[in-house]
């Protein structure tokens, strides 16, 4: 059978496992790590003493970390390939996990779907993110190639959010080309 | 040094002229010279003698005013034999602003790291591993910078907000520039 | 059937056909017409397909491409018989069913891409999924089958595939002619030799010739850049300042100059006062060669010249000495007789320096001393003509009464010359006066109207841009509205059809009624004769009992109903009869009815073609044949 929420393939074998530790979990628990997890997916902070505290009466240590890992494989699969949280409820069931646990799993999920999506797509690969940019102006008098210049040149400064800056000069005539065709291609997002 | 010149008499008024435009050409960053077309009329040593004290003069006398008497003055307080610095005068005031631009250019690339050439595309990017559907325009801006005679290509990717900021930022350089510009 | 002709002659006309206007019915259609239609929708339905779309004179040729049509309606699939007599000898029937089944597998592209919604991010995203789908699609070829990484597909498309082929953007400066478009002006001899001879073309001036067209590019977008700037500078304030284009840039230009001297002056002053000489040598004496050119145009700047003047001097001495000395063991006393020379040189260098800086020192010393000479000057000044002032009143202190009447008479003269002067003063000041009001309201409505012009000027210049605007958005929109009427033309043709329906629709609708009612009128009339003849037998079977009653009483009686008996009998036939008659009605209906539609067919009509085409033929071959024997 296909899933919509693992990109319309079949669902992996370990999550089918998994589905039995899930339903082992009454919803208030269910709820209550399904929020944890979603925090992880979007800050990357799991607290894991609170888990092992709500867990630990039906869990194993090994059930703990598949029931997170199947929760945040669920979650961030749904989110990844736009799946609602009703269609989500859906195909879960069908998986064999009991109705009241979906609901809960379903309420958390679409509470905060938009939020994970916008965390995942500031996640992707990205070669390169602006920070920012720092910028003087010269007035070039004299030099020893040429004794009467009297040109304006600009040295630019471009931080990544990496830290690592790139410091350039660019003549006045090339800044002027630069300009207009970072003003064209902006013209030319802006349509899209 | 100046007295190597002497050796563009040995080629035809014609080929003179063309020799001192092809070290022209040479120094804009351009097709330059070659030897084949003057190896009739000059063996490889006084050709290159000739081609460098004659790019060398050219850089002297090109480097200050515009005036085609101040080129021949200068040429011939360096040693340039009447005729010769005549036809080199000729050239470079025939060629003044092509050559204005080319210094003004070096002079701006002594810096560090300077800006060569750039190329700018715009990208969609549809999807990625995180998530399925995207469709967020990037525009992926490389940098070719000059370092030093050796040549950095330096790769950007900016969304358009970071396009903004970065637009934002050189409108308010540009209008210092504009200023400045005469 | 005239709809369903309509809209089959219309999508003909569409398709390409050449009908005259009058035609409006299959029944008008002759042979020719018939396949030059079906030769059109082939054509369009297989693009491969073949064939002249007129009939050839030659009678064989006729047989031969009308089984070919014949054949390839087959191949697509139609169901009824089809052959070469269908074009030449069939009836309308056939003509109309063999054409709506080429109409019916027409592509229907067109229609199908005016129903989506359009707008720019869904028509990417389309491109972008069809580039994919396309790529997917093509099986993969090693890079060595594909020069500078491009696939051709067909031999007129080709796709980008890899980057080998690619390389980066760069450009570097390339010159053409200037000011050759305007015959006016004169280009100066020199320069225009240089045009004639020596310029290489601009596609040799690059280094790399895969750098030309990006060099044309970058140049052209540099000069475009250039010019958009300076058009917005000059609307913005060079307009406003009067001035014409080269004045304007020379007054920017030299206000620019005069800021950044006065600036570059007051930073060097401090510097010097403060007595930290910070700035180099070499700075300093740009800077004063810069404050010579800002004060007066243009200067030389000396001190390059000298210094390097100074360098080659001393690089010819150099050889001289070397030469002095001969042998060859004298190397190393040559060597370091450069080290002393070297040393020297520096040494006489950096006392050039701290001497040039002594000279600084030392001119700022008499700068200084200079200004406070100059003060001291003025305060002696100031001095001695306070002495004067004191002088003259201690000489006229000792008559003191005289002296004060005589100042009181000299002030009082003074003081009625003042008064004249003042009265002339206002004689003269008055009409000069006036004349001057005049002269500035004057000047004002100038101004004003100056003012006018420039607004006017201004306006115009932001208006011609609008127009320009406008123009250009204009014509995008032309482009899209064409782009869309043809589209929509496609369209017509569909609402053509739908109207079409409809109207058959309802057509159908108004021919089921009249069935009903025809139907309903039947039904009546069966009833109508059901009831009928039971009354009938009713009638008799009361009858019958009745006279049977009485026929034993009777002889007369039993005849009667005798005669009854008869009576029902013939009755009965006649009722038979008319029965019969009816059912003979029908059946003679219906044989009219194939009479009408077998002649319909034209069979002896096509009879005769055929005989007649027959006929043609063999003479055509007879012919053939006297050829081929002589």
């Amino acid at each position: 059978m296909k899933f919509r929420f693992c990109g319309d393939l079949d669902c992996p074998d370990w999550l089918l496992a998994e589905i039995s530790t899930l339903s082992k979990l009454t919803s208030i628990k269910m709820k209550q790590l399904c929020g944890e997890v979603l925090k992880d997916l979007l800050t990357g902070d799991l607290n894991y003493e609170q888990v092992e505290k709500w867990t630990s009466a039906r869990y194993e240590e090994s059930d703990i970390k598949a029931a997170v890992a199947a929760l945040a494989f669920i979650m961030s699969s749904a989110a990844k390939f736009n799946v609602d949280s009703d269609s989500l409820g859906n195909e879960l069931q069908q998986l064999g996990l009991p109705k009241e646990n979906v609901g809960s799993l379903c309420k958390v999920y679409s509470e905060s779907l938009v939020q994970l999506q916008d965390s995942l797509k500031g996640r992707s690969l990205r070669v390169y993110k602006l920070d920012s940019v720092d910028w003087r102006v010269d007035y070039i008098l004299s030099s020893s190639s040429l004794q009467d210049i009297n040109e304006p040149s600009v040295q630019l400064k471009l931080t990544s959010t990496a830290g690592d800056s790139l410091a350039f000069s660019v003549d006045g005539d090339q800044f002027r080309v630069l300009l207009k065709d970072l003003k064209q291609a902006r013209q030319l997002m802006e349509n899209l | 040094m100046a007295t190597d010149l002497e050796l563009l008499q040995k080629l035809e008024p014609n080929d003179s002229r063309k020799f001192v435009h092809a070290a022209i050409n040479g120094l804009c960053e351009k097709d330059g010279l070659h030897y084949e077309e003057y190896s009739n009329s000059l063996s490889l040593s006084e050709y290159s003698k000739l081609k460098q004290s004659l790019i060398s003069t050219i850089r002297q006398t090109a480097r200050q005013g515009t005036d085609k008497k101040d080129f021949l003055d200068s040429l011939v307080k360096l040693g340039a034999p009447q005729d010769v610095g005549g036809v080199i005068a000729e050239s470079l005031w025939v060629r003044r602003d092509e050559i204005r631009a080319q210094f003004i250019r070096d002079s701006a690339s002594f810096s560090h790291s300077s800006l060569g050439d750039y190329d700018i595309r715009t990208k969609l990017v549809l999807s990625s591993d995180k998530l399925g559907s995207i469709q967020e325009p990037l525009l992926s801006l490389d940098l070719r910078l000059h370092e030093g005679g050796k040549e950095r290509v330096e790769s950007l990717e900016l969304s358009k907000d970071e396009l903004d900021k970065l637009v934002t930022s050189l409108e308010a350089a540009n209008k210092v520039v504009l200023q400045l510009r005469t | 059937m005239e709809e369903v002709d309509g809209i089959i002659i219309s999508t003909l006309k569409e398709v390409g056909c050449d009908f005259e206007d009058e035609i409006a019915s299959l029944t008008q259609f002759t042979p020719e017409m018939v396949v030059e239609a079906s030769v059109r929708c082939l054509q369009i339905i297989i693009p491969e397909f073949q064939s002249p779309t007129h009939l050839p004179d030659a009678m064989s040729a006729r047989f031969r491409m009308c089984t070919g049509l014949a054949n390839a309606c087959q191949e697509l699939g139609f169901q009824a018989e089809v052959g070469y007599q269908t074009f030449l000898y069939s009836s309308v029937k056939d003509w109309r069913k063999l054409l709506m089944f080429l109409l019916e597998k027409l592509p229907k592209e067109a229609a199908q891409t005016a129903d989506e919604p359009t707008g720019a991010g869904i028509l990417l995203t389309r491109s972008i999924g069809a580039e994919i789908g396309a790529s997917l699609r093509t099986p993969w070829t090693p890079s060595y089958c594909k020069r500078e990484s491009v696939r051709w597909t067909t031999p007129t498309n080709w796709r980008i595939e890899g980057s080998s082929g690619l390389h980066a953007f760069t450009a570097s400066d390339v010159q053409a002619p200037t000011g050759t478009g305007d015959l006016q002006k004169k280009i100066p001899k020199e320069v225009k030799l240089y045009y004639a001879q020596e310029m290489p073309y601009v596609v040799a001036q690059p280094v790399l010739t895969r750098d030309v067209l990006s060099s044309l590019l970058a140049k052209n977008d540099s000069e475009v850049a250039a010019q958009q700037e300076w058009e917005a500078e000059w609307n913005q304030a060079g307009l406003a300042s009067r001035l014409s284009e080269n004045e304007y840039k020379a007054k920017k230009k030299q206000k620019l100059m005069k800021k950044l001297s006065e600036q570059l002056r007051a930073h060097n002053k401090a510097e010097t006062s403060s007595g930290a000489l910070g700035l180099g040598a070499d700075l300093n004496q740009i800077l004063s060669s810069f404050f010579e050119r800002s004060g007066t145009g243009h200067g030389k700047g000396s001190r390059f010249q000298h210094a390097e003047k100074l360098q080659f001097a001393k690089e010819e001495d150099a050889p001289v000495a070397v030469e002095a000395t001969s042998e060859e063991d004298l190397q190393q006393q040559r060597e370091q007789e450069l080290a002393t020379l070297r040393e020297q040189l520096n040494d006489w260098a950096s006392q050039y320096e701290k001497l040039e800086l002594d000279i600084k020192k030392y001119t700022a010393g008499i700068e200084r001393m200079r200004e406070e000479k100059e003060q001291q000057e003025l305060q002696n000044k100031e001095n001695e003509d306070a002495y004067r002032i004191k002088k003259g009143t201690y000489d006229l202190l000792p008559q003191a009464d005289e002296n004060i009447e005589k100042l009181k008479g000299l002030v009082q003269t003074s003081s009625d010359r003042i008064a004249k002067l003042a009265k002339k003063w206002e004689e003269i000041r008055g009409p000069m006066m006036k004349e001057l009001r005049e002269l500035k309201s004057q000047s004002d409505i100038t101004e004003i109207q100056i003012q006018e012009l420039l607004q006017e000027i201004q306006i115009l210049r932001e208006g011609m841009k609008e127009v320009a605007d406008e123009t250009r958005l204009k014509d995008e929109l032309y482009k899209q509205l064409v782009g869309e009427y043809e589209r929509m033309t496609k369209d017509t043709s569909r609402s053509a059809y739908t109207r079409r329906i409809m109207e058959i629709v309802a057509n159908i609708k108004k021919q089921k009624e009249e069935i009903n009612k025809i139907l309903t009128d039947t039904k009546y009339v069966q009833k109508e004769i059901n009831q009928l003849s039971g009354k009938l037998d009713r009638v008799f079977q009361v009858t019958d009992e009745q006279v049977f009653k009485d026929a034993r009483k009777d002889e007369a009686r039993r005849s009667a109903y005798k005669l009854l008996a008869s009576i029902r009998d013939n009755s009965k036939q006649v009722v038979e009869a008319i029965h019969e008659a009816g059912q003979v009605k029908r059946e003679q209906r219906d044989l009219e009815e194939q009479i009408d539609r077998e002649t319909s067919k034209k069979v002896t009509s096509n009879l005769e073609k055929i005989n007649s085409d027959y006929q043609q033929m063999k003479k055509e071959n007879a012919q053939l044949v006297a050829q081929l024997k002589s």
